[in-house]
């Protein structure tokens, strides 16, 4: 019975984890675009108008 | 661009200490169920990520009837961003379900109202994800989404109601005469609760930022384009 337990608690874990690496590694690809196309453009990156949710 | 912000470190922290607190309080403070064993203890996290998913999908209920009223990117932003973590929590919700059944009722999977309802959402959510994909042009995208996001929650006060208003064999914890838990096992579900809706706000602040940015390099690009 405990490896169901254990099994649940391992999934608790992997589950929020591997959602917020999810989401670090797909930003972390689009900030280095951004630089890369900043770099070629020179141009301001617009004012974020969501910069405060 | 990749200076961390002091708020989303200190978000990071607090969600990781509560998080180690909650498997203490299952662990060694709640006691031992007296009918289930052990395995009861899978409840407590189980019922809060549910609770998450809920309230995520909540959120995008909430943003799609703003996006509608407003048409503001920021709340198709919040809807999206909300209906993946919520997503995410429901496919942990269902995933830890089926392995508290096995030892309890004896298999993984039974087609009860309760289960079948979380079935259906999980699909409906998953083509939600996809279809935000699929759609190339971004306001009708948007627009769709939000109208979809709003009929797709019908599957949340259904689901709520499903264990008391169909014959079901899903345990029902809160009932009109309160909830049928000792005081210590209350706490330790209140603090599951609490930690799973700032892990929530945690992953959610993140997910809109990676929107956003996604919104400048979509800018950046249609400038090199002209």
């Amino acid at each position: 019975m405990p490896i169901y337990l254990i099994a649940a608690y391992i999934v608790f874990f992997v589950v929020p984890v591997g959602l917020g690496i999810s989401i670090l590694i797909r930003k972390r690809r689009v900030q280095r675009n951004i630089i890369k196309l900043q770099a070629q453009t020179a141009n301001q990156v617009p004012p974020n108008e969501l910069e405060h949710i | 661009m990749n200076k961390r912000n002091p708020l989303d470190i200190l978000l990071a922290v607090l969600t990781i200490l509560a998080f180690l607190a909650g498997l203490g309080m299952v662990f060694f403070y709640a006691p031992r169920e007296t009918t289930m064993g052990d395995v009861q203890r899978i409840f407590y996290f189980h019922v809060a990520s549910a609770w998450v998913g809920f309230f995520g999908f909540f959120i995008t209920f909430l943003g799609g009837v703003l996006y509608l009223i407003q048409n503001q990117r920021q709340w198709d932003i919040i809807a999206l961003s909300s209906a993946e973590i919520g997503l995410g929590f429901i496919s942990m919700t269902l995933i830890t379900g089926m392995l508290w059944a096995k030892p309890i009722w004896g298999t993984y999977w039974t087609w009860e109202p309760r289960l079948s309802i979380s079935a259906v959402q999980w699909l409906l959510y998953v083509a939600y994800v996809m279809l935000r994909e699929s759609v190339l042009n971004p306001e009708r995208a948007a627009r769709f989404a939000a109208v979809y996001g709003i009929v797709a929650f019908i599957t949340v006060p259904l689901s709520w109601f499903a264990i008391r208003w169909w014959r079901t064999i899903h345990p029902q914890v809160v009932s009109g005469q309160g909830m049928a838990i000792t005081t210590p096992m209350k706490q330790t579900l209140f603090f599951a609760l609490g930690t799973f809706t700032l892990l929530y706000f945690t992953l959610l602040r993140q997910r809109i930022q990676l929107e956003k940015d996604k919104d400048t390099l979509a800018y950046l690009r249609l400038q090199i384009e002209r």
